[in-house]
């Protein structure tokens, strides 16, 4: 009885040790999309930066309080970030910068913003979260 | 292509020195038929190949080789090692800027065949398998890269010290490997994961070895 008890003590601990531990070891995840302009154009040289930590003390116009990574869009308007993956805390933000906002459906109505939520939550067998095509405004 | 072809290499120079030291003179094959152990402890540096994560995302700094060689003399021996290193974080795109260090842990078995130039100097080549595993930050926030080494590499060995009694012998040692690496468990995009997974090394390395006999 101890020893059954003792090893189901174990087994819960090495459970709970596993749960815990904020990185999935040998595994990454990918967030890749294309930044293109109303008409599906694809935009290059646009600044976007990827951060877990926006600002929203200016609820219109939020900002970064740290940077994960900060990219330019290539000359297809394509960009991809990667890091470890996450077993949990894993929501992040990707920002825009002026003078581009991204168009977002907002429960059926457009709305203009100048950053995204994204999750690894969606992410497939090889640690990838496909975005698309983001469409952004220049404003 | 080249590591299989550089172990082969190795592999027949073992097979070879295996049979040419059945030849040698035995006075050039001091501990010929006896048992023989050798621990030695060594400082190690390292350097990935070009165009990889593990090249790119750290700067490794000089760490310690442990070795426990165990053979009969004038055949090929058995080993078991283990090295640890710290490595300094690179900006890279890949960790996220989540890590400033990191470990290297390797802990692995080679085969090696000792062959005697001289009474006092001797060459080993060797070839092996590691599990080398890189280890960023603490844990809960531990993050592991796991990865598979297959080796070659070339001792060579100095007697400083014979025992009076011929209990042991004390060998200043210089040993230089290359490795492959390789990390198939590991989940990332189909582009990047040629440039995550798969990796070279030349390692150096410079220590002291006792061989009980």
């Amino acid at each position: 009885m101890i020893s059954k008890l003792f090893q189901v003590g174990v087994l819960s601990s090495l459970f709970l040790f596993t749960a815990c531990q904020e990185f999935i070891h040998d595994s990454f995840d990918t967030f890749s999309g294309r930044v293109v302009n109303e008409s599906g154009q694809p935009i290059s040289g646009v600044e976007l930066v990827f951060t877990q930590d926006l600002d929203f003390s200016d609820f219109e116009n939020p900002r970064s309080k740290s940077v994960i990574y900060r990219m330019i869009t290539d000359s297809s308007g394509k960009f991809k970030f990667v890091l470890p993956a996450k077993n949990f805390d894993n929501f992040y933000y990707i920002q825009i910068n002026q003078p581009y906002l991204f168009e977002v459906d907002f429960g059926g109505e457009k709305e203009d913003r100048n950053f995204i939520f994204v999750s690894s939550t969606e992410r497939d067998a090889f640690g990838v979260v496909s975005l698309g095509d983001l469409i952004v405004v220049e404003k | 292509m080249r590591h299989l072809f550089c172990c082969i290499l190795a592999l027949f120079f073992i097979c070879f020195q295996t049979a040419y030291s059945q030849e040698l003179d035995s006075a050039k094959n001091p501990g010929k038929g006896r048992i023989m152990v050798e621990p030695s402890v060594e400082l190690i540096n390292r350097n990935f190949g070009k165009e990889s994560l593990l090249s790119d995302a750290y700067q490794a700094n000089p760490g310690y080789h442990l070795r426990m060689n165990a053979r009969v003399g004038g055949y090929p021996g058995i080993g078991l090692y283990t090295v640890r290193q710290g490595a300094s974080v690179m900006e890279n795109g890949f960790l996220g800027g989540f890590f400033e260090d990191a470990k290297f842990i390797e802990n692995g078995v080679f085969i090696y065949h000792t062959f005697y130039l001289h009474r006092r100097f001797m060459v080993s080549p060797e070839i092996g398998f590691g599990l080398f595993r890189v280890i960023h930050g603490e844990s809960p926030s531990r993050f592991i890269l796991n990865y598979n080494r297959f080796f070659g590499g070339l001792g060579l060995a100095y007697v400083l010290i014979k025992d009076k009694y011929g209990v042991f012998d004390v060998n200043l040692t210089l040993r230089g490997g290359h490795g492959g690496l390789n990390g198939r468990e590991i989940v990332i995009n189909q582009l990047d994961r040629s440039y995550v997974r798969r990796s070279t090394d030349l390692q150096g390395s410079l220590g002291i070895q006792i061989s009980f006999h």
